[in-house]
C-alpha cells in the first residue's frame, strides 16, 4: 500500500514538474516590440529565460556609420559592447498563469535597467511591463511573435 | 582615561575585523559548446562549471569577494579568419542574475587566443559563486551563416577573498 502511494506521489510530482517547464517554454521564440526597431530572441538558459537582440532596423550608428554599441551603459568599460546580441531581457522565471516575472529589461536608449513582468495574452502576443519599484509606475509594450518560416 | 577607552575600542576593532585571505583560482580549458549550424549574428555557446570553490578547498560561506581578473578565449581551428565580429562572456547560476563579465569588439586579426576586456563592475559575482555551480556563456557574433559545429575554449582567473 505504502509503495503504491509513493509511486503515485512520484508520478504526480513528475507530471507537475514537466507541465510547469513546458508551459514556461512557450515564451521561447523570436519577438518584435511595437516600435519595430528590433527583434528579440527569447531562449532558456539553466532554469530561466533570457532575450537577446538579434536584429536591428538601423544596425549602424548614424554618427559613426559603425554597428551600434551600448554607448549609454552605466559601466564605462562596457560601452563598446555591440547592441546586436545584447541580452536586454534577463533572469525571467515562469510563475504560472501565463506570467513570467522576477526579470529585468534593459533600455539601451538610456542605459537604464527596469524590473519587468511578461504576460502572454495569446500565443503570439506578449505584454511587457517595465517598472521601477511599484508595478503601477511603469510602461507596457506589446510584442508580437515572429513566425520563422521553414525552407 | 578617555585615551585608554579610545585605544581599547581601536584594539577591539582590529581584532574583531579578522584578516582577509586572497586566493587566486584558475579555471582552465573550459569547452564552450553549441551545436551547429550557426546563423549570422549572436550565437550562444555554454558550459556548466561545477565545484570551483570546493575543488580549491574554499568554503563558500567564507567568501567575501570574487573578482574576475582575466579571461581568454581560444578560437576553434576550423573557423576562418575574420568570421567573428565580437565576443561577450556572461556568468549565471540558478540563484543569481546573469552578469556580463567580459567582451571584445572587434576581434583582433590573426590571433587564435583572445584576451577579453574584463568588466570593471563585478558586484554580482559573489552571489553567483555562492552556488558553486554556474553557467559560463559566450556569445559569438558571426558575420555569416556557418554549417558546422565547433567549440571555443575559455581560461579564466578569479581572485577570491575569504575571511
Amino acid at each position: 500500500m505504502t509503495t503504491k502511494l509513493c509511486s503515485l506521489l512520484v508520478l504526480i510530482m513528475l507530471f507537475l514538474g514537466f507541465t510547469s517547464n513546458d508551459e514556461g517554454d512557450r515564451l521561447i521564440g523570436v519577438w518584435q516590440p511595437s516600435s519595430g526597431k528590433a527583434k528579440v530572441k527569447i531562449e532558456k538558459i539553466g532554469t530561466k529565460y533570457y532575450g537577446k537582440i538579434v536584429w536591428l532596423k538601423e544596425p549602424n550608428d548614424p554618427n559613426t556609420q559603425k554597428p551600434k554599441v551600448d554607448k549609454n551603459n552605466p559601466d564605462e568599460s562596457m560601452r563598446n559592447v555591440p547592441l546586436k546580441g545584447y541580452r536586454m531581457l534577463k533572469d525571467f522565471v515562469y510563475g504560472g498563469k501565463d506570467q513570467w516575472n522576477e526579470g529585468t529589461i534593459y533600455d539601451p536608449e538610456n542605459g537604464s535597467t527596469y524590473s519587468c513582468e511578461i504576460n502572454m495574452k495569446d500565443k503570439s502576443t506578449l505584454e511587457i511591463r517595465g517598472y521601477i519599484g511599484v508595478k503601477a509606475l511603469g510602461r507596457t509594450d506589446v510584442w508580437k511573435r515572429l513566425e520563422i518560416k521553414a525552407n | 582615561m578617555k585615551k585608554i577607552y579610545l585605544i581599547a575600542i581601536f584594539a577591539f576593532g582590529l581584532f574583531s575585523c579578522g584578516k582577509q585571505t586572497e586566493n587566486v583560482i584558475e579555471v582552465k580549458d573550459v569547452m564552450l559548446e553549441a551545436e551547429g549550424p550557426y546563423f549570422e549574428g549572436p550565437n550562444t555557446f555554454q558550459s556548466v562549471i561545477k565545484g570551483t570553490l570546493k575543488n580549491n578547498n574554499i568554503n563558500p560561506e567564507q567568501v567575501e569577494g570574487v573578482i574576475l581578473t582575466s579571461a581568454t578565449i581560444t578560437l576553434p581551428d576550423s573557423i576562418e579568419e575574420g568570421a567573428i565580429q565580437d565576443l561577450s562572456l556572461q556568468l549565471v547560476s540558478n540563484n543569481s542574475d546573469m552578469m556580463k563579465v567580459g567582451f571584445i569588439n572587434p576581434l583582433p586579426s590573426n590571433q587564435k587566443e583572445i584576451t577579453l576586456t574584463v568588466a570593471s563592475e563585478q558586484d554580482g559575482l559573489n552571489k553567483i559563486f555562492s552556488n558553486d555551480d554556474f553557467i559560463l556563456l559566450l556569445d559569438a557574433n558571426l558575420k555569416k551563416d556557418m554549417d558546422a559545429t565547433f567549440n571555443f575554449k575559455a581560461n579564466l582567473t578569479f581572485k577570491i577573498l575569504t575571511k
